[in-house]
Parts: C-alpha cells; sequence; structure tokens
C-alpha cells in the first residue's frame, strides 16, 4: 500500500508503510538526526577586546576591571598573561594588583563597546544556523544539527565559524562540539584559549570520568563539599553512585547530579527570546548610605527607571520587590503585591518606600538597593486610565508621555524627577 | 594606561561605502594622521548615536574619538599614556 495523501488508515497498513523501503530510505535522510550542538566561548573577552584596541598589550598580563571609585573593583576580565598569576574573574582588583603589580590594569571600561562586539558575533552565529541561544555577552549555545550538507561535518563547520569571528572581529574563541549542551560546555573548556574540541557519543563516559565534579556547569564549591563529604571527587565516582543517596542528600538535584555525570542533558537551545518575568534595576552606592533621604532618593531613581522600562516594553506588573545589601553585605528583599497592575513610577515609588521602611530604618549602613517589579502582564489599561474623569491619573500619565519622549530624543539622563539621585 | 581628555577636536573624515572613517584629527596645535582603526562601536543617546574610534597613530600611539551625531561635535575621549 503507498500512503500519498492524508486519509484514515488502520493501524497495520501504517505499519506496514513505516516498514515499507520507501520509508526507510526517507527516514535515514529527512528523519530527525541526533541533536549537535556547538558551544562558542570567546577567549579571555574583555581583554581581547582591549587587546585587539591595543595591539602592543598582546601577550602581556592584562586585567578589565570596574570603576573602583564606583565600588565596582573587581576583575571583569584577565588575559591569559595574567591569569598566570592566579588572577581570576570575579577577584577584588586589590587582590588582582597583589598577585600581579606589573599587569595593565584597563578601569572602567566602556561596556557599549562589548555589548556592540557582542552583538556582532551573534550575527556571525546567525549566518551558520538560526537556532541561536546567547547565553552571556560572550558565550552562546548553537544547534547545528542537520547543518552537514550546507557546511560540511560539525567540525568543518567549526573551524569555519572561529575563522569568520577571528576574520571579521579579530578575536579568538573556544569551541565545543557535542551531543547535548551540557557536554558541548564542557567541551569548549578543555581546550582554551583558541580550541575546538569535539565529544562524540562514544567518547562521553571516557572524557567524563576522570574529570573533577567542579568542571560540569552548574556544579559549583558547595555542591563539591557535599560531594567530597561522601567520597565523590571524579565525575566518574558520581556517575557509578547510587542515585537513591544521591536523592536523600539532595532532593531533586540528587537526580540531576546523576544524569549529568553520566552525560545525559535534555535541554533545547532556546533560540526564541523568553518572555520577561521581571524588570528591574539595582546599583551599588558610590558610599555606604544611612539617612531616609538619601534611600528616598536612590528609590525615586530606581523607581523611574523601572517604570520608564516597563512603559517601553508595554509591561504592568504587580509585585514590587526592594533589594538591600548592608555594608557587611548581607543582603534582605521585601516584596509586596498590590491590587492593580502599574507601570507608574509613583506607584512603584511609594510601596519601595513602605518596603524600605522595615529594611533601612535602622543604623544599618546600606551599600546596595535594587528594585524589580514581577507579575507582568500587558498594558491593556491605558484605555481605562485615559478616560476624561480620571482626570489625576491622566495628568500623570501625560508627564510621564512627556518624560518618555524626552529620553527617547535625548536620552535617558536628559529629564529626571527632583529629588532623584543620579547614577551617572 | 588609560587617560580621560574629553575634549573637543577637528577631524577630518572620508566617508565609504556607506562607512565614516576618520583619517587624521588636529589636537593641541597638532595634526595627528591615523594609521589604522583599531576598533570601533556605537552607543545610544536618545535617538541619536554615539560613534567611538580607537585609532592608533604612525608612533602605534592610542587615541579614542567620538563622535556625536546630537551636537555633529568630535571629541578626543582618551590617550594612552605609559
Amino acid at each position: 500500500m503507498i500512503i500519498r495523501k492524508p486519509g484514515i488508515y488502520k493501524l497495520d497498513e501504517i505499519n506496514d508503510y513505516l516498514a515499507s523501503p520507501n520509508m526507510s530510505n526517507a527516514q535515514s535522510q529527512y528523519a530527525r538526526k541526533e541533536p549537535v550542538i556547538l558551544h562558542v566561548d570567546m577567549d579571555a573577552f574583555f581583554a581581547s577586546v582591549e587587546q585587539k584596541e591595543r595591539p602592543w598589550l598582546v601577550g602581556k598580563p592584562v586585567v578589565v576591571g570596574g570603576d573602583p571609585q564606583k565600588r565596582h573593583g573587581v576583575v571583569a576580565a584577565a588575559s591569559y598573561a595574567a591569569r598566570e598569576y592566579g588572577i581570576k574573574a570575579g577577584m577584588p582588583l586589590l587582590t588582582a594588583k597583589r598577585l600581579c603589580p606589573h599587569a595593565i590594569f584597563l578601569i572602567g571600561t566602556d561596556g557599549d563597546k562589548y555589548e556592540y562586539v557582542s552583538s556582532h558575533l551573534l550575527g556571525i552565529f546567525y549566518q551558520f544556523t538560526p537556532q541561536v541561544e546567547p547565553y552571556s555577552i560572550d558565550e552562546a549555545f548553537l544547534d547545528i544539527t542537520g547543518c552537514e550538507r550546507l557546511f560540511g561535518p560539525p567540525a568543518q563547520l567549526a573551524k569555519r565559524l572561529k575563522e569568520k569571528i577571528k576574520k571579521q572581529l579579530g578575536l579568538s574563541c573556544s569551541v565545543g562540539i557535542a551531543p547535548n549542551k551540557l557536554l558541548a560546555k564542557l567541551a569548549s573548556s578543555l581546550n582554551k584559549p583558541d580550541g575546538l574540541t569535539l565529544i562524540s557519543r562514544d567518547k562521553i563516559k571516557e572524557i567524563l570520568s576522570p574529570l573533577e565534579v567542579t568542571k560540569l556547569c552548574g556544579i559549583g564549591d558547595k555542591t563539591e563539599r557535599v560531594l567530597s563529604s561522601l567520597g565523590i571527587h571524579t565525575l566518574g565516582e558520581l556517575a557509578s553512585y547510587p542515585v537513591e543517596v544521591l536523592k536523600r542528600k539532595f532532593g531533586k538535584n540528587g537526580e540531576w547530579l546523576h544524569l549529568v555525570a553520566n552525560g545525559i542533558d535534555c535541554s533545547p537551545v532556546f533560540s526564541q527570546i523568553m518572555p520577561e518575568k521581571s524588570m528591574g534595576h539595582q546599583r551599588t552606592l558610590p558610599e555606604d548610605i544611612t539617612q531616609p533621604e538619601d534611600i528616598n532618593s536612590v528609590l525615586l531613581a530606581l523607581s523611574s527607571m523601572v517604570a520608564r522600562r516597563l512603559r517601553e516594553k508595554r509591561f504592568v506588573g504587580r509585585t514590587i520587590t526592594l533589594r538591600v545589601r548592608y555594608s557587611d553585605f548581607v543582603s534582605l528583599t521585601r516584596s509586596e503585591t498590590i491590587a492593580r497592575p502599574t507601570c507608574s513610577e509613583h506607584i512603584i515609588f511609594r510601596v519601595a518606600q513602605k518596603l524600605g521602611l522595615g529594611l533601612v530604618a535602622g543604623i544599618r549602613r546600606v551599600r546596595l538597593l535594587g528594585l524589580s517589579v514581577s507579575h507582568l502582564t500587558r498594558d491593556r489599561q491605558s484605555l481605562q486610565t485615559s478616560l476624561p474623569f480620571v482626570e489625576y491619573i491622566d495628568k500623570r500619565k501625560r508627564i510621564y508621555s512627556v518624560m518618555d519622549r524626552i529620553r527617547d530624543r535625548f536620552g535617558e539622563e536628559s529629564i529626571r524627577w527632583a529629588g532623584a539621585t543620579t547614577f551617572v | 594606561m588609560d587617560q580621560e581628555i574629553n575634549q573637543p577636536v577637528e577631524v577630518m573624515v572620508v566617508f565609504e561605502k556607506g562607512r565614516m572613517i576618520p583619517v587624521r584629527f588636529r589636537w593641541n596645535g597638532r595634526v595627528i594622521k591615523i594609521t589604522k582603526i583599531t576598533g570601533w562601536w556605537r552607543a545610544n543617546e536618545g535617538k541619536f548615536r554615539i560613534r567611538h574610534f580607537a585609532v592608533i597613530d604612525h608612533n602605534s600611539q592610542f587615541f579614542q574619538l567620538t563622535y556625536k551625531e546630537r551636537t555633529a561635535e568630535w571629541f578626543l575621549s582618551k590617550i594612552w599614556v605609559e
């Protein structure tokens, strides 16, 4: 029987058709193939961008860091020459200076520059596949399943991708190729810098077994300590450990640990932009503050920034969350859910102020303040609130609208509420 | 290390294949010939663009030039000092 058009067929007929030589050939050519995932990780991204601009810095220990005057005094990226001295991202700049006093420190560099280079990078990825999941500013997963006809085998595609990045951006990257995201990310980290590593299905056990557990993405120092107390140090030991004991020790994560140690990961490459669940901003303050008026001034600025973003993306939200970090680095959060969703900075500010009373009314010095709005829905109330009898709300809406237009034209810092602090 | 300058400068520019390429600029009474553009990027200031160029001269001296579309002005933003 030949099935040529849609219709109702008996199960036996369908089975016969699937087993027919025609279908076998079709399956071998077009049926879903084993996934091939690429993980691209730029080598010492920020430092490499700076080295490309200043060619005499190539090969030297270069450290890119935040501005200590804004109390962002940590290492954002270190060149490979700097890493030889033990300098790592996230380390305080003072420690980095102690480890390598003769390193070249580039402080407070332009974040827009890295975002611009990153957007170019993304453009190069899309020349190979539409299935791209940006993982951070300098990392992405690419699903290249079925791209062989266009670009040849995965390793050849990866080589072309690396060459293109080198030619167009002057930067090197490390690429991992594997049947899933977990292993692709691991592969890219095994041979840095400028590496190309392939983990095929038959080599998974051989490659994973001797590696330390922290080599896998998602297993951090805390988990490592607990695993170590169980006598587990390598992924091979974790893979063969009874899953029931892991479940008792780690709960749901126990099963996940068992799976990842065996190289199993079913998470797809998310090429779609995920809908936003919350919007927020936080700022480390130039100096610790305690006075209520100073705190209110920061909260008003943050409320204005969050509300502006909500309006820009046409969202309203109901839950307002305040985050406070004190000078001793202890952080606390408080939330309140309001009856009607909003994108008004005045309402967000009022709630934040109320939440702040409980958190920042003491004598503790505040180092960081953050504000976010969640439980987002699309703004469908603009019509309702612009009815003529809601005069007060309408007046505010008009003010917001004018402020938004001024910011659209002249930039975010061009206008702000009196009493709101400036972060520039 | 980088040193912030942020001084207005006069820049001679070539437009080629839809791209704006600074070729020389005058700073402190001196004309500096750009031998290589080592980096470029842009940012937004409202609806206007700010274009940045990292350039070097024949002595491999580094400069960062910035063009603000809103006011049509060039600035020397940074230089490299040993």
